[in-house]
């Protein structure tokens, strides 16, 4: 199989409409990244299924299922515990990070995002990820 | 190019245009939940750290669609009260007395930015 040299498919979850929105069209308009979006992390690994993302952009705070626990969900699912997951939050001091990352995220965008920037932001933190091999590429796509 | 470009321009600038209006109408909503959250979250018990916990998201909410819809300010501002609840928060309880007054100095503040802001 070829080896994927960007970034084509996101799974985008926020409970915020607005946020959705934004980032939906910047990611796409920008970044030329297919986004499938929805507003809550209930079935999330059908939703991975189905999807295949390449990677994946959660909110932290959400309710019902936040982020964290959303990623736990998907990390027990060894069909899906690949895929690099980008947790998107307004808290984002050095300790919130570092919490972040060793629950497993390959990186955190911070809220309010640069809109003309963020596709950018998670093609590195994608590029980085493959690159020190914690995504298995065979997996992907 | 050119045209494409400018045509994706004009879409999302219409767009966030259209995000801030809403943003704008939603803010007295957003600080009315904010305070009946916070009014409950006084003292001990679950609905205590269940208002602490509301009034959180809402304000964790207003952090990060204020910067981006052109209100850096106001979004700092409801940063600094997010603070304050933070450890509450954290801890799963309600909020002390002098934390309810701590919060108090950061969320006036971000009242009267609101009002110079948009005139509300």
């Amino acid at each position: 199989m070829p080896e994927q040299e960007t970034l084509h498919r996101i799974i985008l979850i926020d409970d915020e409409p607005d946020i959705l929105e934004i980032a939906s069209l910047c990611l796409e308009t920008v970044g030329k990244i297919r986004v499938s979006a929805r507003s809550s992390a209930r079935g999330i690994v059908e939703f991975i299924d189905r999807i295949r993302p390449d990677l994946i952009l959660l909110d932290v705070m959400m309710p019902e299922i936040d982020g964290p626990t959303a990623l736990t969900h998907m990390r027990a699912d060894p069909r899906f515990d690949h895929i690099p997951i980008v947790f998107m939050t307004a808290r984002i001091q050095p300790e919130e990070v570092r919490e972040y990352i060793e629950m497993g995220a390959i990186g955190v965008v911070g809220k309010p995002f640069d809109p003309m920037g963020i596709s950018d932001e998670l093609k590195r933190l994608w590029s980085e990820s493959r690159a020190s091999g914690s995504v298995a590429l065979s997996a992907v796509g | 190019m050119s045209d494409s470009f400018d045509a994706e321009t004009e879409e999302m600038e219409r767009m966030f245009e259209e995000v801030r209006q809403r943003f704008i109408q939603s803010l007295d909503e957003r600080m009315k939940n904010t305070e009946a959250a916070v009014a409950r979250a006084v003292g001990d018990g679950e609905a205590a750290a269940d208002g602490v916990e509301r009034g959180y998201k809402e304000l964790h909410t207003f952090c990060g669609m204020a910067g981006m819809v052109g209100f850096a300010d106001l979004g700092s501002m409801a940063r600094a009260a997010l603070n304050v609840l933070s450890p509450a928060r954290r801890e799963k309880r309600g909020l002390e007395p002098a934390e309810v007054n701590q919060f108090q100095i950061p969320y006036q503040r971000l009242k009267a930015g609101i009002e110079g802001a948009v005139g509300r």
